[in-house]
């Protein structure tokens, strides 16, 4: 990031520590003890099969999806420290601090529909971060310029193209200036030819020191733009490393037939 | 035997002071019944989707209780019967609250629809910037839900309008009642309740009017509502209805 560089609120280590972290859909098992963690600035993709919890566990890392067991510390953030209301739910005023500092993108975008490129953008930080009206529109169109979009500004959602709504959602979700980035899959709902305009953009984030954390189908992308690819199946992390030896020379026998599979066409 | 329409009369009834007197409390009582109704409907409404379960409960009940019941009944009850019991409202506050309560039961139903047609991603959308759950409300779901709700409640208010026309029953002196009044003095009924129903047709067509103004407006930024707005011609609503 360029703009409103954010300090660490608490003491360095990493950005994201997730330690045995365990959820269930009644019966069904769908984490298993993750442990996952990501350094400051680092870039990690998370590939598997439907069903096996990766979009469940990127979602968890915001808590968007509850969990039974197990301890997240995010940005400074650490569960252990929450407290939990009557129903056993963490309470929603830690949820929104945790929420400030990790921008989420996702594959149906999620624009709000009543309001131009720009409202959306500029929304959060008026009534979440109190920022004033004009300061706001013009981190807004700071931001929409960032993304390419300058001249969309005055668009409704309903007016773009998917790849260009995709890059207003994460202009949206910088605008809180977070301290990580939340992608679940963000290109799968896109038309091939605005796939890459998509992820241009999260590289350039990437090139800006920005942490990151991605669901997605794009090997090619996780082969070229990442730090760290982890892969998750059947509610378990098979496979963290490296991309280049995630690639060539996985370990585990499941990441091999699931990379044979993917590749051999 | 029978006698011929008295077009001279008809005219007279329909331009009378008396009919347009009714008239123009019908119009003030179906006003003030939406806004009772209304403000029940979004609380019924939030609370059949927002609520705790005793909350949801009570929003349940009530909407069961006054759209399984017959207005006239509700009218009649609360006007004659609640006295009984030591509750007193006059005429016009009976007629404001029963009709209120009765289509606030059912506008609770619409803005429960209206709240829930907004999709899922748009709540997750919002908590993931850091949005309460009462911002959520407000800012993202509330104002999706108000477009999907606005061309109901103008249904609703084109009901009202005839509905109300039941508080003649409690003696509330609205159209119908004076309509009735006028008929039993004049003893022509075919003419004075033509002049009556040509005053109510004046009442909802001009709603039509205002309702359709007030749907261009909310339909901003919608483009399934592109092609309403271009062809927005009055007369041609029929067509697209």
């Amino acid at each position: 990031m360029t703009s409103h560089p954010r300090e660490p609120r608490r003491g360095p280590g990493p950005t994201v520590e997730v330690t045995g972290l365990n959820k269930w859909f009644g019966d069904h098992h769908v984490l298993h003890g993750i442990d996952f963690t990501v350094e400051q600035g680092e870039v990690v993709v998370i590939v598997g099969p439907s069903g096996g919890g990766k979009s469940t566990f990127i979602r968890t890392l915001n808590f968007l999806e509850g969990f039974q067991d197990g301890r997240i510390q995010i940005c400074g953030h650490d569960t252990d420290t929450f407290r939990k209301n009557r129903h056993g739910e963490f309470r929603e005023r830690d949820l929104v601090q945790v929420r400030r500092d990790v921008g989420m993108v996702f594959q149906q975008f999620n624009l709000f529909p009543h309001r131009t490129a720009l409202e959306n953008v500029a929304m959060a930080p008026v009534c979440v971060e109190g920022l004033s009206q004009d300061a706001a529109r013009e981190r807004g169109l700071e931001l929409l310029t960032r993304v390419g979009l300058r001249d969309k500004a005055e668009a409704y959602p309903s007016r773009l193209s998917g790849g260009q709504q995709q890059r207003v959602a994460i202009a949206r979700a910088l605008a809180m200036n977070p301290r990580v980035m939340l992608f679940d899959e963000p290109t799968s709902a896109l038309d091939p030819e605005m796939v890459t305009e998509v992820l241009d953009v999260i590289r350039s984030l990437r090139a800006d020191g920005m942490t990151m954390v991605l669901v997605s189908h794009e090997l090619g992308f996780a082969r070229a733009a990442s730090d760290r690819v982890v892969f998750i199946d059947a509610g378990v992390i098979v496979e963290d490393q490296p991309p280049d030896g995630f690639f060539d020379s996985p370990k585990n026998e499941r990441t091999q037939l699931f990379l044979s599979r993917i590749l051999s066409h | 035997m029978s006698v011929p329409f008295d077009v001279e009369a008809f005219i007279g009834y329909l331009t009378s002071a008396r009919l347009l007197q009714g008239a123009w409390t019908t119009v003030w009582l179906t006003a003030a019944a939406m806004a009772v109704g209304l403000v029940l409907a979004v609380a019924a409404g939030l609370a059949q989707v927002y609520g705790s379960v005793v909350v949801r409960l009570i929003a349940r009940f009530y909407v069961w209780l006054f759209q399984g019941t017959p207005l006239l009944i509700q009218l009649i009850i609360i006007f004659v019967g609640l006295p009984q019991v030591g509750i007193r409202l006059n005429v016009v506050q009976s007629a404001i609250i029963g009709l209120g309560l009765n289509r606030g039961a059912y506008l609770a139903e619409v803005v429960r629809g209206g709240l829930l047609s907004v999709h899922h991603g748009q709540i997750e959308g919002a908590r993931a910037l850091g949005m309460t759950r009462t911002q959520v409300i407000t800012k993202v779901v509330g104002p999706q839900a108000f477009r999907v709700i606005v061309p109901i409640v103008g249904n609703e208010v084109n009901g009202t309008l005839k509905y109300s026309s039941l508080a003649a029953v409690i003696s509330m002196e609205e159209l119908t009642r004076r309509a009735q009044i006028m008929m039993q003095v004049q003893l022509q009924v075919l003419e004075v309740l033509a002049a009556a129903s040509v005053l109510y047709l004046i009442l909802t067509t001009l709603w039509g009017l205002i309702q359709r103004q007030i749907e261009r407006a909310v339909s901003r930024g919608d483009v399934s509502q592109d092609s309403v707005r271009r062809r927005s011609a009055p007369w041609k609503r029929a067509v697209r209805a």
